[in-house]
């Protein structure tokens, strides 16, 4: 069996073979260990930590008196990650009881959750609880979580501070609502925000997201992060907590001037005459209303309908919702408050009122005879025969108006709007996408016009250029009768550019009629609800217009840092108070025994108003109307002014005075207690 | 019989092999941040078994094995088209058999039932002619279990087997010339094939993650995302040994061998270099010197050349797959992925390393004349 020795090679050669392998794993140590061991030192402790931005709380909304609009309540949802590991799982759950116990879960309990969450085809990261670590015990077990993340390998925490509007839809259009981040917003505001974060996307939540004001150490709703260095593991789970860097500075709370019960009672009467006037049109169910302090410019309370729950938009908008929301015609994500224009009607004639007084030298005694008609084209509400100017309000005289515009001028006409803040810069900065609205001149008629023609003939071309491809592209044709039909198709265009180059030369021209329309607040006039309002309430305190601000205060979450809004007058009006006396009386008519006299009959509440029924100039309208009402209360010292539009309303500005009156009642009945 | 054999054996080598065992446990502790999980008792029991079939195979006179060659081989065979029938696959590669609730890696068993046999193989052939016709007849041997394993695809073993082949043919009886003509000659088409197809883009039969892996060790940082890619382990591990310093971090303390996958088993030196540094990996080195040293020593008192033949297969095993793993870590060798012997929690790996012990150190209870 055994054989020679001899075979076997020479030991020595191996053992030399040996030590020249280890030899050169050893120097390769030395070199990594010894000479490079302080540079890998320095990597080794940059790669497991991280700073990790800790989250901070949205500041709250308010309204007037304390009541939250919007509030924030931090969840912290503990996932299971069902891919882990067995024993990662298995260490996992079992620690976990042990952290839940004071929330009466068990083994059994986690491990039915996660059943469910299987069952409903959820794997992978399932939240196993979610807690309000607001509250004392949320918080402590969120931090004993942390201290004991190494014993649950396969949970992590998130925190997702949720948003909450307590109140639902109320000023739901006007607050706005969060959503998270999209890149846009993150672009050039990397210092500020993570990829995860939640902002502001609509009205003061996106206005007030931040806030700059020299003099202040306020940031606005969002807060400032804090930062925490943690050392993580290969797969960015926290193993170490390390001490605290920069605590979260939670955001700043915003009180509004808004109060909530007389914005209730807005918004209820506002549906209310919105949902009569739905019986009636197809095209009805929208509206807006605006309430003012006029010796403030605050806003007490508006409201755009339909309405907007900010709720909605926190779990992403559900299928019925996106069809609410975003295929609905009467565009709830609209704030028709400051965001739409409506041609204003009647409640336009107080400008043409105050032109004619103050620049023309006409009286309230300038005298006119209704006949229903006037220049034998624009028709009028009645036939009011012959009246002054006081009687002129009271019935809404178109005729009288437009009379008095030809005296007045429309340089004057525009001049007088302008100051009341029609057609200009509301100077309403709370929310986005305030217009400015339309006021036609003569110089902006031509302007527009040639928009609207070269947009016209714009729309023109690109229709037949597509038109000559299809013809083109059309195999059944011959290449003969495709000539021809390209033929007809550039005759065609070149007949409607015509007639559009036509109806330009004959409208780019300011006429009598223009002003005539002006005058009443047809033709192309277009302002805001917000504008209409601002122009009540710059008439009622006998001409000062103020800022219009939603805005009281905004106060720094320990409450040390106050930033209060001061009224900010934007201009004043050069009418005297004689002359805007006239045109109130003419208003307390309208509402004592005029257009409005009906709807505030028996009201305890003096107001002064003016009404307008104005034609929607919306395409494929024919003689339909929007209903609107501006007005304030009381007549005689005017505290709150209004503006209010019932779109398509069955009882024309009887719908929207309805609600002025509803208003100035709550508001007086407020001030009483 | 059993009880005179087992005074005559090398306990020093016994000792070695338990020392290393033994460091490999404690090390699992380690891997498991400090938790006794389910990894800590999982590698006990597997060197608890491994400990008993040492005992059990050291008991049996390894001058069996040479006569059973044919069954060990046709066993070899068998096991190896076993798991590409049953192998579950993981990770695209089809190593394993699930037996109750342990999983076997066949292609490691075929390590030590080829050492056996080709031992034999080469034994028949003791006195040969040495020319180029019996060792392309030893080649042909291992042809088949090499193909075999490739087709799992496990690179790694297959490349153990042509260490161990090479390191078995130069302890034959053939021309060493010639063994050595074809080692260089095969290394040297291959790192030319290489070459070319990084410079030329010559095709390799491989995916192309395959070849990566093979070559990212040159420049880790180069892998073509800023060493995010395949080099991001290299470089994370030369980050866990480097920051070990002289001294290292101390045992539970490493934190960065947790940016490695599979840090338990390919990477379990970046583990004791960040946690024990210099002082540590150094010590490994002297202990796997003197084990390997304490091997080679058994084999050249084998008084029969089949003893021999498969200690020193066995020496190559080992050697391979500690160079092959440190290396790796080191960013000195391609990533293989194959376990470093003892240290890496591997269960299957772990008990072939205790059969080898327990042949080796059967053979070493005949070193000298025992009477019959």
């Amino acid at each position: 069996m055994a054989q020679k020795k001899s075979a076997h090679a020479n030991i020595y050669l191996y053992l030399l073979l040996f030590l020249a392998i280890f030899s050169v794993l050893a120097s390769r140590l030395f070199f990594l260990q010894i000479i490079n061991g302080d540079k890998y030192q320095t990597q080794s402790a940059s790669n497991s930590l991280r700073l990790i931005n800790l989250p901070t709380k949205r500041g709250d909304i308010l309204d007037a008196n304390g009541n939250l609009l919007a509030t924030s309540i931090p969840i912290a949802a503990i996932t299971f990650d069902t891919n882990a590991k067995t024993a990662e799982k298995e260490t996992t759950i079992h620690n976990l009881a042990i952290l839940l116990e004071p929330l009466n879960y068990d083994k059994n309990k986690i491990l039915e959750v996660i059943d469910a969450a299987n069952k409903k085809g959820i794997y992978g990261n399932v939240d196993i609880i979610k807690i309000d670590y607001a509250q004392n015990q949320g918080l402590e077990i969120i931090g004993k979580f942390y201290e004991r993340a190494k014993y649950l390998p396969a949970a992590t925490v998130n925190i997702i501070p949720t948003r909450n509007y307590p109140l639902g839809p109320i000023l739901g259009n006007t607050l706005g609502y969060v959503g998270s981040i999209s890149q846009e917003e993150y672009k050039g505001n990397e210092d500020k925000y993570s990829l995860t974060d939640i902002v502001g996307k609509l009205g003061i939540e996106r206005s007030l997201e931040t806030f700059n004001k020299e003099g202040t150490t306020l940031k606005g709703l969002l807060g400032t992060k804090g930062t925490q260095e943690v050392e993580i593991d290969n797969r960015g789970r926290t193993v170490n907590v390390k001490s605290l860097d920069n605590s979260s500075i939670p955001g700043d709370n915003v009180s509004l001037t808004i109060d909530v019960r007389l914005q209730k009672v807005l918004e209820e009467t506002l549906d209310a005459q919105i949902n009569l006037s739905k019986a009636a049109s197809t095209k009805a169910g929208a509206g807006a209303a605006i309430a003012f302090n006029v010796n403030t410019g605050e806003i007490l309370a508006m409201s755009s309908k339909p309405d907007l729950n900010p709720n909605d938009f926190l779990d992403g908008l559900s299928d019925e919702e996106v069809k609410y929301y975003l295929e609905n015609d009467q565009s709830p994500m609209l704030n028709k408050v400051t965001n739409v224009a409506y041609p204003p009607g009647s409640t336009f004639k107080m400008i043409t009122a105050l032109a004619g007084l103050h620049y023309s030298g006409l009286t309230v005694e300038y005298r006119e005879t209704c006949t229903g008609i006037w220049r034998n084209n624009i028709k009028c509400t009645g036939i009011h025969g012959n009246i002054n100017l006081t009687e002129a309000l009271r019935v809404s005289c178109n005729t009288y108006f437009q009379s008095f515009s030809e005296k007045a001028g429309i340089e004057n006409i525009s001049k007088t709007a302008r100051q009341f803040g029609l057609g200009v810069d509301t100077g309403f900065t709370d929310v986005n996408g305030v217009i400015k609205g339309f006021l036609p001149t003569p110089d902006n008629k031509a302007i527009f016009e040639k928009n609207f023609k070269e947009g016209m003939i714009k729309k023109l071309t690109e229709q037949t250029s597509k038109k000559i491809v299809e013809i083109n592209q059309d195999n059944s044709l011959t290449s003969s009768s495709k000539k021809e039909q390209i033929e007809i198709a550039e005759q065609e265009k070149e007949i409607e550019i015509a007639k559009y180059e036509r109806y330009y030369q004959e409208n780019k021209d300011w006429y009598i009629h223009d002003t005539n329309l002006v005058s009443i607040g047809q033709g192309l006039n277009n302002y805001s609800i917000l504008q209409l309002g601002e122009f009540a309430s710059t008439l009622a305190n006998g001409g000062t217009r103020y800022k219009p601000t939603i805005i009281k205060s905004i106060t720094s979450a320990d409450e040390k840092s106050v930033f209060n809004v001061k009224p900010i007058v934007l201009n004043k009006v050069e009418m005297t108070a004689e002359e805007l006396n006239i045109v109130k009386e003419g208003m307390r008519q309208v509402v004592a025994s005029g257009t409005a006299s009906r709807i505030f009959s028996g009201s305890r509440v003096a107001a002064a108003g003016k009404t307008g029924t104005a034609e929607t100039g919306r395409s494929g309208d024919i003689k339909e109307y929007h209903g609107l009402f501006v007005g304030y209360a009381p007549y005689d010292k005017p505290e709150i002014a209004v503006a209010v539009v019932v779109e398509y309303a069955v009882n024309s500005s009887n719908s929207a005075a309805a609600v002025a009156r509803a208003v100035f009642e709550a508001y007086v009945n407020l001030k009483g207690n | 019989m059993n009880k005179d054999l087992w005074k005559k054996a090398d306990w020093s080598f016994l000792i070695l092999t338990i020392l290393l065992a033994a460091i490999g446990l404690g090390l699992t502790i380690s891997t498991s941040q400090g938790l006794v999980g389910n990894l800590v008792v999982k590698t006990s029991i597997f060197v608890a078994i491994g400990l008993v079939a040492l005992i059990l195979i050291a008991s049996i006179d390894y001058n069996k094995f040479s006569e059973i060659e044919k069954p060990l081989y046709i066993g070899m065979i068998f096991i190896l088209v076993l798991v590409l029938i049953f192998g579950v696959e993981i990770y695209g590669a089809r190593n394993w058999i699930y037996i109750g609730p342990f999983s076997v890696q066949p292609s490691e068993f075929s390590k030590i039932l080829f050492i056996l046999a080709f031992g034999n193989f080469l034994n028949r052939h003791y006195e040969n002619d040495g020319s180029w016709k019996s060792i392309l007849k030893a080649l042909a041997y291992a042809v088949p279990p090499f193909i075999l394993i490739l087709m799992e695809p496990d690179m790694g073993t297959a490349l153990v087997f042509i260490a161990m082949v090479f390191g078995m043919l130069y302890a034959s009886t053939l021309n060493k010339k010639y063994i050595t003509i074809i080692l260089v000659g095969g290394l040297a088409i291959v790192v030319t094939w290489i070459a070319l197809h990084l410079s030329i883009g010559l095709p390799i039969p491989l995916a192309e993650y395959q070849i990566q892996r093979f070559t990212v060790f040159l420049n880790p940082y180069e892998d073509g995302r800023n060493g995010l890619g395949a080099g991001y382990n290299i470089i994370q591990a030369l980050i866990a040994i480097g920051s070990g310093g002289l001294g290292g971090k101390g045992f539970l303390n490493g934190t960065q061998v947790n940016f490695l996958p599979v840090k338990e088993s390919d990477f379990i030196f970046s583990v004791i270099g960040e946690e024990f540094g210099f002082i540590g990996t150094i010590a490994v080195l002297i202990i796997y010197f003197i084990f390997l040293v304490k091997a080679l020593i058994i084999a050249h008192e084998c008084l029969d050349h089949y003893g021999y033949v498969v200690v020193m297969g066995f020496i190559s095993m080992f050697l391979f797959h500690i160079v092959e793993n440190i290396g790796m870590n080191l960013s000195l060798m391609p990533i293989t992925g194959i376990p470093l012997p003892f240290l890496s929690a591997a269960g299957s790996n772990l008990i072939v390393n205790f059969l080898a012990c327990g042949i080796i150190l059967n053979i070493s209870m005949q070193r000298t004349k025992v009477i019959f």
